[in-house]
């Protein structure tokens, strides 16, 4: 797309001003103990319903959702739509199991999920499963964020096309990266928290204006349905029906269910959990979050328009529906706005990735496989450190790969995130149910299982991974394979349990379990 | 260091409280899931077909269904427990 001056003008302000904020935010409800890591990682553990409300929104609203989303609908039509009940799903299971987490997590300093896995089974194996599966589920989904930055740079007109030097194609993104890397380092979770206002209240404001001024222009929403159905009937040749709501029920419904049980399993939204002041505090964001959803509909919607008004997305690749929907309707200036907002969206979630993956590395990777002790000091230092790496890696990532293999990853992290819903639902509901080994191997075999069942979905051109859904066992419909693997997952656990303890009852000798000792009521 | 201990509770609620605050909760999951329910054009709400604003309906009442588990159980829930 072409580069204007306006656009970048106001898109360059408002970067420039998050950047400033990014790093006075290191001042902002300034740290008694600056060394401790949840000063570093959870800003204290202080953030009120208000705070909370603008973190978790940063989170789950990242540029990948306000530009994939919208994407989805635009090639492939209705199945796009699938993101709000899924946003339904997630709100719903984070009300029933999030306030306890987070006031146990208090109550007992827990950074990270594993944290909490690690106290309440006791297994350095388990612990293990759980902290890699968090790490290689987050750093895609960091990688698409750098993803979504490379797009808004794109449709600014920035960068270099292929024939250029990659020093110059890339430039835009490595000033991002690094400016980034530095803030986050500097300030930790409070950087993006702080920013998250901006950012949300960007975000509102450019929804709020497009989902009401775009129909106008085009003649309602009944006019943008139609002439948006009949683009994707011409586009996936679909008979009969009416292409605007065709989906697969089975595969919709279980992609709702499964990314929506697994949102809450991610550690960067962990992270925004945990950083808030308690059980209230959360569970109070959790029933008017879901307020939410219903823009996110809207924000999904805005990929119908950009079918109706017939946009070509630059190189045939439907990320750029939107912001050349944008760029087509609005003035130069408020594009610019809406691109900064799309920005911040990458920049918010991917700063609390990264500092959910360094909290993972220093503290159940490095602090509890070192036989000396760790100081504070130093854990927090590796955080930090760990921190940068991670985003170098996911720059290295998006830099010198094909987005496919992102995507690939990112699809593949999602089936192995739920896998860890049992080992969290069980640690916090049941009190003996559970057995550590039934669970490690449940999460084993359904990783395995959801691997391989995602290998053998092939794309057109025959390659692996050309999808999420498959026909399990016996079923004739298609579902989500990480619903599959989480059923063989649960299938596993109970069993093992079962058999764990009925073993134990035969043998009657103490039980396996190290930690039976009831806690005195705090 | 032990099994998950339950949050001390200002007063425990009634089975009949406790069930009818997982119906409230499960039913808009239930809606938004039901796709044969809501995988139709008509009636269509300001051009937007059912299919569309249903969900998105499921979605608000979502947050109202949970605000009243949250009125109904959780209106004794703190924050901190002055541990810090």
């Amino acid at each position: 797309m072409t580069f204007n001056w306006a656009t970048f003008g106001v898109f360059l302000g408002l970067l420039l001003l998050i950047t400033v904020l990014g790093f006075i935010a290191s001042r902002w409800r300034r740290a008694k103990e600056a060394n401790r890591l949840d000063e570093w990682a959870l800003g204290g553990r202080t953030f009120g319903p208000f705070i909370t409300w603008f973190l978790l929104g940063g989170d789950l609203y990242s540029a990948y959702t306000l530009i994939a989303v919208p994407a989805a609908i635009y090639s492939m039509g209705a199945f796009g739509f699938y993101s709000v009940p899924n946003a339904i799903v997630l709100y719903a299971l984070g009300f029933v199991f999030l306030p306890k987490l987070v006031a146990l997590a208090h109550r007992k300093g827990y950074v990270t999920l594993t944290d909490f896995v690690t106290d309440r089974f006791g297994s350095k194996a388990l612990s293990l499963a759980i902290t890699i599966t968090g790490l290689l589920a987050t750093l895609p989904y960091l990688a698409l964020q750098l993803v979504g930055l490379e797009v808004i740079f794109g449709s600014l007109g920035l960068g270099g096309s292929a024939g250029d030097s990659w020093l110059l194609r890339d430039l835009p993104l490595l000033i991002a990266f690094a400016v980034l890397a530095a803030y986050t380092y500097s300030a930790g979770l409070r950087a993006p928290a702080l920013i998250a206002f901006v950012k949300d209240g960007l975000t509102y404001l450019v929804v709020i204006v497009a989902v009401i001024y775009i129909p106008i222009k085009l003649g309602g929403f009944g006019a943008i349905f139609d002439s948006g159905a009949q683009a994707l009937s011409a586009k996936t040749a679909s008979t009969g029906g009416n292409p605007a709501i065709a989906v697969e029920p089975s595969v919709y419904l279980t992609l709702a269910l499964g990314s929506g049980m697994a949102f809450f399993l991610y550690p960067h939204a962990i992270t925004g959990v945990f950083a808030s002041r308690g059980a209230k505090t959360v569970r109070r964001n959790m029933s008017v979050l879901p307020i939410y959803t219903v823009l996110l509909g809207f924000v999904a919607l805005l990929g119908m328009m950009a079918l109706a008004i017939g946009i070509k997305p630059k190189d045939g690749n439907p990320q750029y529906a939107v912001p050349q929907l944008l760029a087509e309707i609005f003035p130069h200036w408020f594009v610019g706005i809406a691109f900064a907002a799309i920005a911040m969206s990458a920049l918010v979630p991917a700063a609390i990735m990264a500092i959910a993956a360094g909290n993972l590395v220093s503290r159940n990777l490095y602090r509890e496989f070192r036989s000396k002790p760790v100081s504070a000091k130093s854990e927090t230092l590796l955080s930090k450190i760990v921190s940068v790496l991670v985003k170098l890696g996911a720059l290295v990532f998006v830099l010198t790969l094909d987005t496919k293999f992102a995507l690939n990853f990112q699809l593949l992290g999602g089936i192995w995130i739920l896998q860890t819903l049992p080992t969290v639902l069980f640690g916090l509901f049941t009190k003996k149910f559970a057995e550590r080994k039934a669970l490690l191997a449940g999460l084993i075999v359904a990783v395995v299982y959801g691997t391989w069942a995602a290998y053998e979905v092939k794309t057109g051109a025959g390659a692996p991974f050309g999808g999420s859904t498959a026909k399990p066992f016996f079923l004739e419909s298609p579902i989500y394979i990480a619903i599959s693997a989480l059923l063989l997952n649960l299938v596993v656990v109970v069993l093992g349990s079962l058999l764990a303890r009925a073993v134990r009852s035969r043998v009657a000798v103490s039980p396996l379990t190290p930690k039976s000792q009831p806690e005195s009521a705090s | 260091m032990g099994d998950t201990p339950d949050l001390p509770p200002s007063h425990p609620p009634g089975t009949l409280r406790l069930l009818l605050g997982a119906a409230l909760i499960l039913f808009p999951v239930v809606l938004g899931l039901a796709v044969p329910l809501y995988q139709r054009s008509g009636p269509e709400l300001g051009g937007i077909p059912f299919f569309y604003w249903f969900q998105m309906a499921a979605a608000a009442l979502t947050a109202v269904c949970t605000s009243l588990v949250y009125r109904m159980l959780y209106r004794g829930e703190r924050d901190g427990k002055g541990d810090r």
